[in-house]
């Protein structure tokens, strides 16, 4: 075949090309913006080049795939030009006898040839141009979405306390009182009550985000440190965090009504330490622990009063008999047993031994009862403050450095019936406790057999709780007198005792 | 002589012979350009027209035109076979010795006008078979081939049906084309009357011989055709059977009986010719389009669903090539 044809099929691979180049840049995009968007909203983070791989991949694949579908032979060129231009078949005559010798078939070739270079030149025209502007508008669309999606941690547009947007290109002024407020962060940590290990490791990560932020120049720099810091410390503080695990095992034992009513309690325990402001650690633990005191308290003391019974018989009739009291804590036991937490974790072993004993023995005293609230209680606010400090400190730096503070989390555990929340906006109790229709508040005044005074209920129980959850937390075993402290301590939260007793 | 000079003759003589036929025939353009594709294509003719429309005349004229020995055989019912092929004589010698010696019929020329063959019996028509196909006559026992380029252009009138006999299917397969000589226009028939007011006879003169016809039948064969072509020409032929299950709905409901593989080789035969006619150097589907009608007309069969519908077999022809393309 002569020139003419060589020109025009040029022309056809051309297009073919620049089709599949549109259509494996547009598949690309649109595979980048799928997975960038899926991440994104699943919370997910990858290496920037993973993204690019996975476009770039697709772009190759679907572009090449295109150009070999695409890709014209020469007798289809030959087809669509006697199509196109009306040459009834003479180009593919032409491209068929092509090599072959006669007269007539060399005048074809000829004029063939000759027909072709005098046709003018194509515009360049998609036909299926739609088609191809829809796969491109739906890929960049995709790609738009994903970057407009947040992620957690992002410009500051303005979050609940009000707060300037962050350019991320501008330079970065590490002012004094940033660096005070960091300093002041990094001390109330000092302070807290955390376990010694965790939060010297708690201090060294803000302690490195100090360094790192006297370094940088640009708040896209700025940004990042503070990324690193409160992954850091999620790690350090909140991820040793056991509640959800167990929270869930219990909540699958399917029919326990204990399980259940626990599940609920730690779920609502954390609802509530979760949701709220603070503004300092100390605060912070004076109310979430009083908070969760109480409310593991209101699930579990309706389900105690009818086990109150030395030889394990039901007080009514219609209640739970001790064979059903035994398999409801076998269930827990079981559930605790299979529940993949760490057997260390203090939670669990709580209330690993406390079903276990119930499931053996099928009986329930005072004494097993008011340990295992305690200790349960302890443990659990033991996560729960840890919970807190971590929020606390995670949300601090980010208000420091005005970056927007993520939406808290809502945990819930998973079993049959979703639980009641309660009411997430409620002020926090300043302390108190109460059986039937005796209350008192955190300000009245009752009998302190220990000193001998009359000292504010709400002072009282933070002192005696604290002490008791130091000494828990330390894992020492339990003494007579140790016994006999609880037991007096609790003995007053539980009969709301106002005056000495002769 | 170069291939260009080959293909320039081509054209040459047939503007030439195009030419010489429009002194003595006014329009019929078309009948025209299909009488020269079929002696190219080296096939014969059967004309079909009321009387004094110019059959007659265009065949002399084309005779005149092509410099070929003509004869002309008037058809009528007691015309024998042997009146046309001829037959064996008694002579005396000079020696005054008896011998038989084949006195040629009228078949022995390169151009035969065959006026009114509807007209003989069918035992004359058949005597045309042999001549026809195999260009050769048999005698007894004696087999004469005629000289090339030799061609049979036969007429026939569509209404004097009394007194005539339809040509059997295997003679009518013979002709390559069949060719419907319509009625002249007015303007047409004015050119007509103003032509013969100066001279009745045929003033068309001498442009190309038999050799040329010969070279240019020779050249016609070398136009390629592609196998997409090919195919559409062979299934176009092949649909014209209502028996095949890959006929179209038409064939099924309007054609008895369709053509034969005659047909197949006449189209492309003569595509060739057309094409090159045209000044094209390739067999297109257009040229296979428009032979389709002179091709297939005398060959399909249509059935009393086509005649009650007043379907024409060209109409049939028509709604065969739309449904297989």
């Amino acid at each position: 075949m002569g020139e003419g044809f060589k020109k025009k099929k040029s022309k056809f691979i051309r297009t073919a090309i620049v089709k599949s180049a549109v259509c494996g840049v547009s598949f690309g995009l649109f595979a980048f913006g799928v997975v960038f968007l899926a991440l994104k909203l699943s919370d997910v983070a990858l290496n920037g080049a993973i993204y690019a791989v996975i476009a770039v991949g697709v772009a190759l694949l679907s572009g090449g795939s295109a150009f070999l579908l695409l890709r014209p032979s020469d007798k289809k060129i030959a087809a669509e030009l006697d199509n196109r231009y009306g040459l009834n078949e003479k180009v593919q005559t032409a491209l068929a006898y092509s090599g072959a010798d006669g007269a007539v078939i060399e005048m074809l070739q000829a004029d063939t040839d000759a027909r072709l270079l005098a046709l003018p030149k194509d515009k360049f025209e998609f036909k299926r141009i739609w088609k191809v502007f829809l796969i491109a508008v739906l890929s960049v669309a995709m790609f738009v979405s994903s970057l407009v999606v947040p992620s957690k941690l992002t410009l500051a547009e303005g979050n609940e306390g009000g707060g300037e947007t962050v350019n991320p290109t501008a330079q970065f002024v590490f002012t004094e009182d940033q660096m005070e407020a960091l300093q002041e962060l990094i001390d109330n940590v000092g302070k807290s009550s955390l376990n010694a290990s965790i939060k010297a490791d708690a201090v060294a990560e803000l302690d490195k985000l100090m360094n790192n932020l006297m370094f940088a120049e640009y708040n896209s720099e700025m940004i990042e440190y503070v990324g690193f810091a409160t992954t850091g410390i999620d790690k350090i503080i909140k991820q040793p965090l056991t509640f959800k695990a167990i929270a869930n095992a219990l909540g699958s034992s399917g029919q326990n009504e204990l399980a259940k009513m626990i599940a609920e309690g730690v779920q609502t325990a954390y609802t509530k330490v979760a949701i709220g402001n603070y503004t300092s650690v100390t605060d912070f633990y004076a109310n979430r622990v009083t908070i969760v005191g109480q409310t593991i308290d209101e699930t579990l003391s309706a389900f105690f009063d009818y086990l109150l019974t030395d030889d394990g018989t039901s007080p009514e009739d219609d209640e739970p008999t001790v064979g059903v009291v035994g398999k409801t804590f076998a269930d827990i036991y079981l559930a605790l047993s299979i529940s993949g937490a760490d057997e260390e974790d203090g939670l669990r072993t709580v209330l690993f031994d406390f079903a276990k004993g119930l499931a053996q023995n099928g009986v329930l005293t005072n004494d097993t009862s008011f340990i295992f609230d305690v200790k349960f209680k302890a443990e659990l606010s033991g996560q729960a403050y840890k919970l807190a400090v971590n929020k606390y400190v995670t949300n601090r730096i980010r208000e420091i450095f005005k970056l927007k503070i993520p939406s808290d989390e809502i945990f819930v555990p998973t079993y049959s019936q979703p639980p009641n929340l309660g009411d997430a906006t409620d002020e926090p109790i300043q302390g108190g406790y109460g059986k039937g229709d005796m209350l008192y508040g955190s300000d009245d005044a009752v009998y302190d057999p220990i000193t001998g005074e009359y000292r504010k209920y709400g002072e009282l129980f933070n002192d005696y709780y604290a002490a008791i959850e130091a000494m828990l937390r330390d894992g020492s075993t339990l003494t007579e007198e140790q016994k006999a402290v609880i037991r007096a301590y609790f003995d007053i939260l539980l009969s709301g005792i106002k005056e000495p007793q002769e | 002589m170069d291939n260009t000079e080959k293909v320039k003759k081509f054209s040459q003589s047939i503007d030439k012979i195009r030419a010489e036929l429009r002194k003595d025939v006014v329009g019929q353009e078309d009948i025209i350009d299909n009488v020269i594709c079929a002696i190219i294509a080296g096939g014969n003719v059967l004309l079909e027209g009321v009387p004094g429309v110019g059959k007659t005349r265009l065949v002399r004229s084309l005779g005149k035109t092509l410099s070929l020995p003509f004869s002309r055989i008037q058809f009528t019912p007691d015309l024998m076979p042997s009146d046309v092929t001829g037959t064996n004589v008694i002579e005396k010698d000079d020696k005054g010795k008896m011998n038989t010696v084949f006195q040629k019929g009228p078949i022995f020329a390169n151009l035969v006008l065959a006026d009114e063959i509807n007209r003989a019996t069918p035992k004359t028509q058949s005597a045309m078979l042999e001549v026809m196909q195999e260009h050769k006559v048999t005698v007894a026992k004696q087999t004469y081939v005629l000289e090339e380029p030799f061609f049979v252009l036969a007429t026939e009138n569509p209404i004097e049906q009394d007194g005539t006999y339809p040509l059997p299917e295997a003679q009518m397969d013979r002709f390559m084309f069949k060719l419907v000589v319509s009625f002249p226009s007015e303007d047409e028939l004015a050119g007509i009357v103003t032509m013969t007011q100066v001279t009745m006879d045929e003033t068309a003169t001498a442009v190309v011989d038999g050799k040329t016809i010969l070279e240019m039948r020779a050249l016609a064969k070398e136009v390629p055709v592609i196998d997409e072509v090919l195919q559409f020409a062979v299934k176009l032929v092949s649909g014209t059977h209502p028996e095949l299950s890959s006929a179209p709905e038409t064939t099924k409901k309007y054609v008895k009986y369709g053509a034969s593989p005659r047909a197949a080789q006449a189209l492309i035969t003569c595509a060739k010719v057309r094409a090159l006619m045209n000044g094209n150097y390739n067999v297109s589907y257009d040229d296979v389009k428009a032979l389709a009608y002179p091709v297939l007309r005398h060959r399909v069969k249509t059935n009393y669903n086509a005649i009650s519908n007043h379907l024409t077999v060209d109409d049939v022809i028509k709604e065969i090539i739309k449904e297989i393309k």
